[in-house]
């Protein structure tokens, strides 16, 4: 590089009156580490700048050196506390972007930062608790919705359930065939809903005890005398009646108690209910 | 003034870097006016100025530590904290609000008085030199230095390509150097 040429150019007076832009800044500040001369040429008109800065001395106030005395030593103490957030002025003559009156608001308003980031903290802490308890009576609230949800999907299903019944009870070609109980259980009582058009057999045995440990309620329908397995009973839903296999011609019904999984010809001695279907 | 320093830059860096009442007091008697004339000189107002020099000292004190001869002179850097420290009052929404006020019933007074203020400087010499430099440097001088203007706004304010600003402002150092070593 022709060092010779770069201090010819103007930039270094330039520099020196606070007048260059930033990347001539930045270079010339660059070049003073690698080139002595410019440095050196720097620092001559620097001295020409202060020189001339010297013919406009003018003495302050004589109440100011007091004031700025303890401004100073106030300063120093704010920085001991606020941990030296500042940072060197550079020897590059550009005003910062920050005005004074801006920085002297600043400084004014060091006490109350320190109040106000202590309330904050304060309050951020006291909004944690509060999000935390927040957070937990949510979870109850989200859980006490969702038991809510299923117990309506519940009775949802069970409204559909009665719908159903009652419209096929209200079918006209519906008959109700009341069995009633036989030998040592008379008390037992059991509720057929049979439509022959059809064939659709309907139980409902809620009046009856439920069935022994491994047994089950066996429908049988007696056709020409004859016992016809009608299905078993076996209520998975709570709906009011319980569809059974499709019977279109029966003289009677009966039910009989039977091993799980039902019984190919009825146990005669296990009938507990039995009555006429038409 | 600083070159009636008894102590070298160096010792007396050393001594700042001490930061007692001795130090402060060496440090304000020797630069005080010196930074206080350059305050004044770019904001012509005594109140505003007095602020900025207490920010400019609370500023020093602050960085001393910090402060690195590699990087120049001592006085340079205290020159420089004070002349961008006044030059950023002088940008202030708050200065500039001000002046405004107080130039709609006062247009003519503050000229007068910045006339007077100028006068009033009990430095003969600074008139002396003011008027053996050629006009045309004065203005770019004073316009960089104490207006704070960039050169493409020097270059802006005069009507003069970026070029002739570079030229001026080298010739116009050159100049300003050649009247001081005479002088001495």
């Amino acid at each position: 590089m022709n060092t010779q040429d770069y201090i010819s150019s103007g930039i270094i007076e330039t520099y020196a009156l606070g007048a260059a832009n930033e990347q001539e800044a930045r270079e010339l500040e660059l070049l003073c580490t690698q080139y002595p001369e410019i440095r050196d040429a720097l620092r001559a008109y620097q001295e020409t700048v202060e020189l001339y800065a010297n013919q406009h001395v003018v003495k302050p106030p004589q109440a100011l050196k007091q004031n700025i005395w303890e401004a100073v030593q106030a300063d120093e103490k704010n920085a001991g506390n606020n941990n030296n957030t500042q940072t060197t002025p550079s020897t590059q003559n550009t005003p910062s972007q920050i005005s004074l009156a801006e920085r002297s608001v600043l400084r004014k308003s060091i006490m109350l930062w320190k109040y106000t980031a202590a309330a904050s903290i304060a309050l951020f802490i006291a909004s944690g608790i509060y999000n935390f308890s927040l957070l937990q009576t949510n979870k109850k609230t989200e859980s006490a919705f969702v038991s809510l949800q299923q117990q309506q999907q519940l009775s949802l299903a069970n409204q559909q359930r009665t719908d159903e019944a009652l419209s096929i009870l209200m079918k006209p070609t519906t008959k109700m065939v009341v069995l009633d109980g036989v030998g040592s259980h008379l008390n037992n009582k059991a509720m057929l809903y049979w439509d022959n058009s059809n064939g659709d057999v309907f139980l409902n045995l809620n009046s009856m005890p439920k069935a022994p440990k491994g047994k089950q309620y066996q429908l049988w329908a007696i056709v020409d005398g004859k016992p016809v397995d009608a299905g078993m009973y076996d209520p998975i839903s709570e709906a009011p009646i319980h569809k059974m296999k499709t019977i279109t011609r029966a003289e009677m019904f009966a039910i009989t108690i039977e091993q799980k999984g039902g019984s190919a010809s009825p146990t005669m001695d296990q009938m507990v209910v039995a009555g006429k279907a038409i | 003034m600083p070159t009636e320093e008894t102590y070298t830059e160096t010792d007396l860096i050393s001594l700042l870097k001490n930061k007692d009442e001795k130090a402060f007091n060496y440090l304000y008697d020797s630069y005080s006016a010196a930074l206080y004339g350059v305050i004044i000189k770019v904001l012509d107002k005594e109140d505003w100025a007095n602020d900025v020099l207490q920010e400019v000292f609370v500023k020093i004190w602050r960085n001393m530590a910090q402060y690195d001869t590699t990087k120049g002179r001592l006085y340079t850097w205290m020159l420089n904290i004070a002349r961008n420290a006044a030059i950023d009052t002088l940008r202030s929404k708050s200065f500039q609000q001000e002046q405004k006020t107080f130039d709609i019933d006062n247009t003519v007074h503050i000229h007068d008085q910045k006339l007077s203020s100028n006068t009033n400087i009990d430095h003969v010499g600074v008139k002396k030199i003011l008027t053996t430099l050629k006009e045309d440097f004065r203005v770019v001088i004073d316009l960089a230095y104490f207006q704070g203007y960039t050169q493409d706004e020097i270059a802006k304010a005069l009507n003069i390509p970026l070029g002739t600003v570079k030229t001026r402002i080298r010739n116009a150092l050159i100049e300003l150097k050649t009247i001081f070593s005479v002088k001495s």
